[in-house]
């Protein structure tokens, strides 16, 4: 476990990313804890998947510091990279590899031993339902398919935290579903998830705390009752409304006139 | 009213074609650099080409002018035919299908397609040639529209024809193992080209007189090439009459090329055509087969080790992987069947008769296997010197394994030297007997190994400090821009300098003892030379593992696709 006593699994401070003069992410500061389901929502552009890079280490920050599971990315990045599990919005895999083979390459990149690792691809290989499609090359695998294998490689060595962009776009309800299920296992066990989507429901139904970024910085943080409160929101309204309200968002009821 | 809107339209599609050009060019300056030199290296030749036409169809006898003229327009035709085979498509900037969302006809996407393409660089370049032509063979008044159409015709045609191969041959040619087997295929081709053009005049010289009177070439002639050809030389002669019977025939067969190419983008927008057989196989391979079955836990095979000891997960992982990409990535083939036209190229200078003739130097086999060697491990320096170009943007995927950067290394030098040396192997095998000295193996083995030893050294350096993503596009390979491509290529060529120095050292343990001083003397400097290339590896892998841990964000950066 990390070299810190308290249960912060995700701790990120005056965080920043500028890309020439944009500034993407304006020093925002992020506190996850442990076995915590956290979600990130903001409008597109506003800065999500940039901070998740940096907090994966994908991404260097302008300013800021980041502890994940303990560890500092800057400085001990393969140690945060042993505990985490990431499944990013563009996904890359080796392409040429089946899909089987890829499972087996994660884990043992992770340091596993080969029948563990063929053990463990195997069983994912079932739970996404991707056995038959095994021994194909994921050149040749739809999106929805690419996503599940990444998804199952970000899983196979058990991390203690776990990054997901948009973990649900372009995948089947039925494997949804069965996504669900083991994230909401994950949680019940321990697992800190970091989880990105457009789809409130989902947010709303999963999350146990949410934070709302837009134009790179945090405009509102909590439970679902906090963010009412933050949003001066009814007490009936859901978490797209407070979402709309916290981000300003215009939204039109007339139409145009010609349309 | 219904041409005014036709024209219009027309002209909406150039002008998308011409606004996304220039948006690619000032977005990328990579690509207006990379287009800039494509015009300084192209454009003179093309110029040449055309200055040279020019020069025969002024002074050649009038019916060796049109002999010429035929051929001309075939070779330009048959680049066209082909250019689908070569990765190039006509219309780069823009994807038909997307208009399909307009209420425009598929014969008015086509036509603005075609028409968009007079843009691209290769029909510029075709350009002068035909002007020539057109210059030429105006003999008069008269001559001068049926001459202007049946070269305008021609070019229509050509690229209509272009576009319906392009856009049948999609499902198949764009297919990844169609673009796989193209990899292989075009070497061997140009490899088959170079042993044809090599053998063939040797054995029998060609009587061009024959072959333009022959009923082939005739024949050949028929085709939309030789029938402008032919409207064209027929309205220089003043025989007018011929001249617009060929020019109906092109004309019908550039309306039908049109009507073609306007069905094949319709159907393959509706999904009826583009398929790919190799597909439908494996589907039906996939319906009758039955699911694999799942492996019981207790059946997983555990691997021990043999020989008690065992290579870090990481590194086997690595390993693994690079093997399965040497064997499946289209670049690796590439680079092989490289090897593979370079070895041709050396055996047909090695059983020259030239190579073996009495005035020649006596050393010129011994010399001619030294300077094969270096040519190959330079043949071999783009792979050593870029060993993270192949992973493109799944490089921040490897990124984020907590292994240590070293293991990464060690993966892909083992999986690199092996190969290497395979190839160099073989490649030292057919040499030394081709030269008729087989004595000399062991030494031209030896020599290899420790030079590639030393390539993946320096390969492990120059790799983290100036990545370059390497782009697979039909049959060839492109760097992911063509400015930073060439500047890379220089600095390969600088560090393959600087290898070759550190080199030398190696090649010195080598053939000193065999030529100048003892055979003995090779259980002195053998081992020093092995020391010296393992600490010179060792020295690269400690420096490259720390500055991979510090600049993988970056590589990352670098290898992933251009926007």
């Amino acid at each position: 476990m990390g070299e810190v006593a308290d249960n912060r699994t995700i701790l990120a401070s005056g965080l920043t990313k500028r890309f020439g003069d944009v500034i993407a992410v304006d020093s925002i500061a992020l506190e996850v804890h442990a076995g915590e389901f956290f979600g990130f929502l903001g409008p597109n552009g506003a800065g999500k998947s940039t901070t998740i890079k940096m907090l994966c280490g994908l991404l260097r920050p302008t300013a800021g510091s980041i502890r994940v599971a303990g560890y500092d990315i800057g400085k001990q990045a393969l140690e945060v990279k042993r505990r985490i599990g990431v499944l990013p919005e563009e996904i890359d895999l080796y392409d040429r590899l089946t899909g089987a083979e890829f499972l087996v390459f994660a884990a043992r990149m992770h340091g596993m031993a080969l029948g563990e690792a063929l053990r463990r691809s195997g069983d994912l290989l079932g739970l996404m339902e991707l056995t038959e499609a095994k021994d194909k090359l994921i050149v040749d695998y739809s999106l929805g398919m690419k996503k599940k294998i990444a998804f199952a490689a970000a899983l196979i060595h058990h991390p203690e935290v776990l990054f997901l962009d948009e973990p649900f776009n372009g995948i089947d309800p039925i494997s949804v579903r069965a996504i669900r299920n083991v994230l909401r296992h994950l949680t019940e066990h321990g697992t800190t998830i970091f989880f990105t989507s457009h789809v409130m429901e989902v947010v709303e139904r999963l999350c146990s705390r949410v934070a709302i970024i837009n134009r790179g910085r945090i405009v509102g943080e909590g439970g679902l009752a906090e963010l009412r409160e933050k949003a001066k929101a009814a007490g009936d309204s859901s978490l797209e409304d407070i979402f709309l309200k916290l981000v300003e968002a215009r939204v039109d009821e007339e139409t145009l006139s010609w349309l | 009213m219904i041409v005014q809107q036709a024209l219009r339209y027309l002209y909406l599609l150039w002008w998308l074609k011409l606004r996304l050009m220039w948006r690619t060019y000032r977005r990328h300056l990579s690509a207006a650099v990379g287009a800039l030199l494509a015009v300084v290296f192209f454009l003179p030749i093309a110029v040449g080409v055309a200055f040279g036409c020019f020069m025969g169809f002024r002074t050649l006898e009038p019916h060796m002018a049109e002999h010429l003229l035929r051929g001309v327009l075939l070779g330009a035709y048959l680049m066209w035919l082909f250019s689908p085979l070569l990765g190039y498509e006509l219309t780069e900037e823009y994807d038909l299908s997307k208009l399909f969302l307009y209420p425009i006809s598929p014969r008015l996407i086509t036509s603005g397609a075609i028409l968009g393409s007079l843009l691209d660089l290769g029909v510029l370049l075709l350009l002068p040639t035909l002007s020539v032509a057109l210059i030429a063979f105006t003999k008069s008044a008269i001559a001068f529209p049926i001459v202007l159409l049946a070269i305008g015709l021609f070019l229509f045609h050509t690229l209509a024809l272009s576009q319906s191969i392009n856009l049948v041959s999609a499902g198949v040619l764009r297919s990844r193992r169609a673009r796989d087997l193209m990899v292989v295929l075009f070497p061997l081709l140009m490899t088959a080209f170079y042993l044809v053009s090599q053998i063939l005049p040797r054995l029998h010289r060609v009587n061009w007189s024959r072959v333009l009177d022959s009923r082939a070439w005739d024949l050949v002639s028929y085709l939309p090439s030789g029938l402008a050809a032919r409207a064209v030389a027929g309205a220089a002669r003043g025989d007018f009459g011929p001249a617009l019977a060929f020019l109906l025939v092109l004309t019908i067969v550039s309306l039908s090329t049109l009507y073609l190419a306007s069905w094949l983008v319709q159907h393959i927008y509706a999904g009826e055509v583009a398929s790919t057989p190799i597909r439908r196989r494996a589907a039906r391979k996939a319906r009758a087969a039955p699911p694999p079955p799942l492996i019981p836990l207790a059946a997983v095979p555990v691997r021990r080790a043999r020989f008690g000891f065992q290579l870090p997960p990481a590194i086997e992982a690595v390993a693994a992987k690079e093997f399965r990409y040497l064997l499946r990535d289209p670049y690796f083939k590439h680079s092989l069947m490289m090897a593979v036209y370079m070895l041709v190229v050396v055996i047909i200078v090695l059983i020259s008769p030239r190579t073996w003739r009495p005035e020649a130097p006596r050393d010129l086999g011994q010399m001619l296997l030294w300077g094969a060697t270096a040519m190959m491990l330079f043949m071999e320096a783009p792979i050593a010197f870029n060993i993270f170009g192949t992973e493109g943007p799944a490089a921040s995927l490897l990124f984020l394994f907590p292994c240590a950067r070293r293991h990464i290394l060690v993966g892909k030098n083992l999986v690199l030297f092996t190969a290497l040396s395979t190839v160099n192997i073989i490649f030292a095998l057919v040499l030394s007997v081709l030269a008729r000295r087989p004595q000399l193996l062991p030494a031209l083995i030896l020599w290899l190994e420790l030079a590639i030893i030393m390539l993946v050294s320096c390969g492990n350096l120059i790799s983290i400090w100036f990545p370059v993503r390497i782009v697979m596009r039909g049959w060839s390979i492109r760097r992911q821009s063509a400015s930073r491509g060439l500047t890379y290529r220089l600095l390969h060529l600088a560090i393959a300098a600087v290898a070759g120095c550190l080199s030398t050292p190696l090649l010195a343990a080598v053939i000193l003892p065999i030529y100048w001083i003892s055979r003995f003397w090779l259980a002195l400097t053998l081992p020093l030379a092995l020391a010296y290339a393992c600490t010179c590896y060792l020295a690269s892998l400690h420096f490259a593992a720390r500055a991979l841990a510090q600049r993988e964000i970056e590589i990352a950066d670098a290898l992933r696709p251009e926007r």
